[in-house]
């Protein structure tokens, strides 16, 4: 299965911004290449299943007018430097193919977003789940690291229930599984999702090798925690074969160098008028480089070769399948299910061959369809609704495998705030069970503020040093935000310019109800069926 | 790489991004000599998060890479101060791993003044772990704290126990409990009851889920953590 996620990103009061290009690079290279990929199967008529998780965060910034604007002025700048790229590699063997590889590409896009998809690619995933070919789910409202919120239920609550309402809206249908933020899982965490109609969702190895009791399976079936709703355990071994730039497909010296971009290599004067501020350099897309490997200089990239290495690994990956597969077939007394989950974006923006590999893969699963099929995690439950009962341990698929990715030295200082604002959220609920007008606004829009704080993304930021000052900004304001209007209801003074400026800049999750914050009864008969 | 932009720079503004980036400022450097040691200072930076990072963190921090060191493009302006406290008297405990909790408090103004105003060990945090056998038998241990201290990462001694956190206020009248925290429960990070006498299916499956060298981990009675890092550290470090 894939997750797709970025945190919400969006800024009105500056013509552009440079942590938008996130959402414009997955677009390119993962999104659009990823529907183009199920698209072409779907007309050669390949069965395939799979499960896709497209974040709240994400589908909101999909659907929103002004980055659907700013992505295709990006697209146009990106023409127009592939096209000068084209210009001045003209006459070179090496690079001038290349050069118009990505002249292409960027049109395909423009192509593919504008006229297939009339700007809102969320379509794209719409009709393929109509298709019957993807099944959509969810996760958390603004993916947040729900172990770390234990002691708060509410918030829990809130972020799985904007996030299915929101899913709803729009995909038109109720999710039946949840990809949790990071694999956090914590015994417990699953009563929330139940109460919310999720059926199913995923963890991290560990937290089915270290159930209690110990499952007979492993990962190779789900395991039915106390309340009755299942836990997918993820394979580790087909994962990792995937993920890893040493041992697995990534890294083989024929495909794409993710780090040799022009970007990075050309000449300040010649890139600076595509980079985003002039002064400093950062990646365009527009790499010309294969791995290589170690010592000496890098080969150019070459699209026939890498074309070649993505047929070995996709034959390979099915065969370790059927290896794995046929051994677990003598030591289960049923079809195993082998639980692969990726980030999306790990296909096309780090691993440029992996969509690619993808295709490959699902059209070399047709033969050996009676051994091995693609299936979806509700698919397997339909054939085998009764499985082991265990309560899965606390774990994540962070570095050693629980919370200290999101809780360091780095990123501790986020935690005392955002809890803090939670328990105010909740006094507010209290002394303003049941507004409208204005006041409804201002609430609304504290519940909004104070979700986006919680992202996981900023504290990983922080702990993987990616770009710090952003996230750190991120979160201070999302909190300062938040206290601004505790404070103005407290003294009845919310100032109304300053609240409209905020809902039109933080303008997603529409449907948010800030009673579910509190205990308020109002809020707990909310349907949360999607016609 | 951002030789080019580190160059560009004033004199002055390298030496503020030396000292952020933790290099001891050494006045005699030239501007060159100054930015070779900021780009080695970045790489070594670079270069021990990617070893304590895993392979799905590493991928995942692609997505928000723009520029290898994302970090010099950023004015430090206009941020929004947080507050210090929230003048409230309280203490919440956050489980990390099987082996650390991470506890923070705040402190009323009156507890404030109360702490300060006395010698500096009057402040403690006590966790306790209390014994599941009943409310006898009460155990814990302390971790004096200075007065500024307001979170702590605790060392929890038992996997599979329950334990909470209090701030305990020493004076010469005695002890006084300022606040009790949320409980935490330790997981156990182990799998259940593997020994010698484990079937050989499971065995054959764990070897298959990427847990190969079981019989031996038996014999030494339990896995605790193995199993994660062995599923972790098999492919650690991506080519950079």
């Amino acid at each position: 299965m894939l997750h797709a996620h970025l945190p919400y990103v969006r800024h009105p009061e500056y013509p552009r911004f440079l942590e938008e290009m996130w959402l414009f690079e997955a677009i390119s290279e993962t999104y659009l290449p990823f529907l183009r990929m199920c698209n072409r199967l779907k007309a050669d008529a390949v069965p395939f299943r799979l499960t896709v998780s497209v974040s709240p965060t994400l589908s909101a910034m999909l659907t929103d007018p002004l980055l659907q604007t700013r992505y295709i002025e990006h697209l146009l700048r990106m023409i127009d430097l592939s096209d000068t790229e084209v210009r001045r590699t003209s006459g070179d063997a090496d690079f001038e193919p290349l050069a118009r590889m990505y002249a292409q590409m960027y049109r395909d896009c423009l192509h593919d977003f504008n006229e297939v998809y009339k700007r809102d690619i969320t379509k794209g995933f719409r009709d393929l789940q109509k298709s019957g070919h993807l099944d959509l789910i969810t996760t958390a409202a603004t993916h947040c690291f729900l172990p770390l919120y234990e002691h708060y239920p509410k918030a829990i609550d809130v972020q799985i229930n904007t996030a299915i309402l929101s899913h709803g809206r729009t995909f038109g249908a109720n999710p039946s599984g949840l990809w949790l933020p990071e694999c956090g899982y914590f015994p417990g965490l699953e009563r929330h999702l139940k109460r919310n109609g999720i059926e199913y969702f995923f963890t991290a190895a560990h937290a089915i090798l270290f159930s209690r009791p110990r499952v007979p399976y492993g990962v190779y079936s789900p395991v039915s925690c106390p309340n009755g709703i299942h836990a997918f355990g993820r394979d580790v071994p087909s994962s990792h074969a995937v993920w890893s730039s040493e041992e697995g497909y990534p890294g083989d010296v024929s495909y794409r160098d993710f780090y040799r971009d022009i970007g990075f290599d050309l000449p300040l004067d010649y890139v600076r008028r595509w980079i985003h501020d002039g002064d400093i350099r950062i990646a365009t897309g527009i790499k010309y480089y294969a791995i290589t490997g170690a010592g000496g200089r890098k080969r150019p990239y070459r699209t026939d070769v890498a074309a070649k290495k993505v047929g070995e690994h996709a034959e390979n990956f099915i065969y370790h399948r059927l290896k794995q597969v046929g051994k677990l077939r003598t030591l289960m007394d049923r079809p195993p299910i082998v639980v692969c989950p990726y980030d999306a974006e790990l296909f096309g923006h780090w691993w440029f061959e992996g969509p690619l590999w993808l295709e490959a893969v699902l059209r070399g699963l047709v033969e050996h369809r009676s051994r091995l099929r693609l299936v979806t995690p509700k698919e397997y439950l339909e054939m085998y609704p009764e499985n082991p009962r265990a309560v899965p341990s606390f774990s994540s698929w962070g570095n050693n495998g629980y919370a200290e990715v999101w809780l360091d030295a780095s990123n501790d200082w986020i935690y005392p705030h955002v809890h803090k604002a939670i328990e105010r959220m909740a006094e507010l609920v209290e002394r303003y069970p049941d507004e409208d007008g204005l006041k409804l606004r201002a609430l609304n829009q504290a519940a909004r503020e104070l979700m986006l704080s919680q992202a996981s993304d900023w504290p990983f930021i922080m702990k993987t040093g990616t770009t710090v000052p952003y996230a750190t900004k991120r979160v201070k304001e999302h909190l300062a935000n938040f206290a601004t209007i505790y404070e103005g209801l407290r003294r009845n003074a919310v100032n109304t310019e300053w609240l409209t400026r905020m809902e039109r800049k933080n303008n997603l999750f529409s449907d948010l109800d800030y009673r579910l914050f509190g205990d308020s009864q109002r809020a707990s008969t909310r349907a949360i069926r999607v016609g | 790489m951002d030789r080019e932009r580190l160059e560009i720079l004033p004199f002055e503004t390298l030496k503020d991004i030396a000292e952020r980036s933790g290099i001891k400022p050494i006045e005699h450097l030239d501007k060159k000599a100054l930015v070779g040691q900021i780009l080695e200072a970045l790489e070594e930076e670079r270069s021990d998060r990617e070893c304590s990072n895993n392979i799905e963190m590493l991928v995942k921090e692609k997505k928000f890479e723009l520029n290898p060191d994302g970090n010099l493009g950023y004015p430090q302006i206009d941020e929004p101060v947080l507050p210090d406290t929230y003048g409230e008297t309280r203490i919440v405990l956050m489980l990390r791993d099987p082996s650390w909790a991470f506890a923070y408090w705040d402190l009323s103004e009156e507890h404030l003044a109360a702490v300060v105003s006395r010698r500096a060990s009057a402040l403690t945090l006590r966790v306790h772990e209390p014994s599941e056998a009943g409310a006898d038998g009460k155990r814990f241990f302390d971790i004096p704290l200075r007065s500024g201290d307001r979170k702590w990462y605790v060392n929890l001694p038992r996997t599979g126990r329950r334990y909470f956190a209090e701030l305990v206020l020493s004076s010469a009248s005695g002890e006084e409990p300022l606040c009790r925290s949320n409980p935490v429960e330790s997981p156990e990070s182990t799998i259940e009851d593997l020994s010698a006498g484990t079937e050989l299916d499971y065995i054959g499956i764990l070897s298959v889920a990427g847990i190969q060298d079981i019989d031996e981990s038996i014999a030494h009675g339990g896995m605790p953590q193995r199993i994660i890092s062995l599923l972790d550290t098999q492919y650690l470090h991506l080519k950079g």
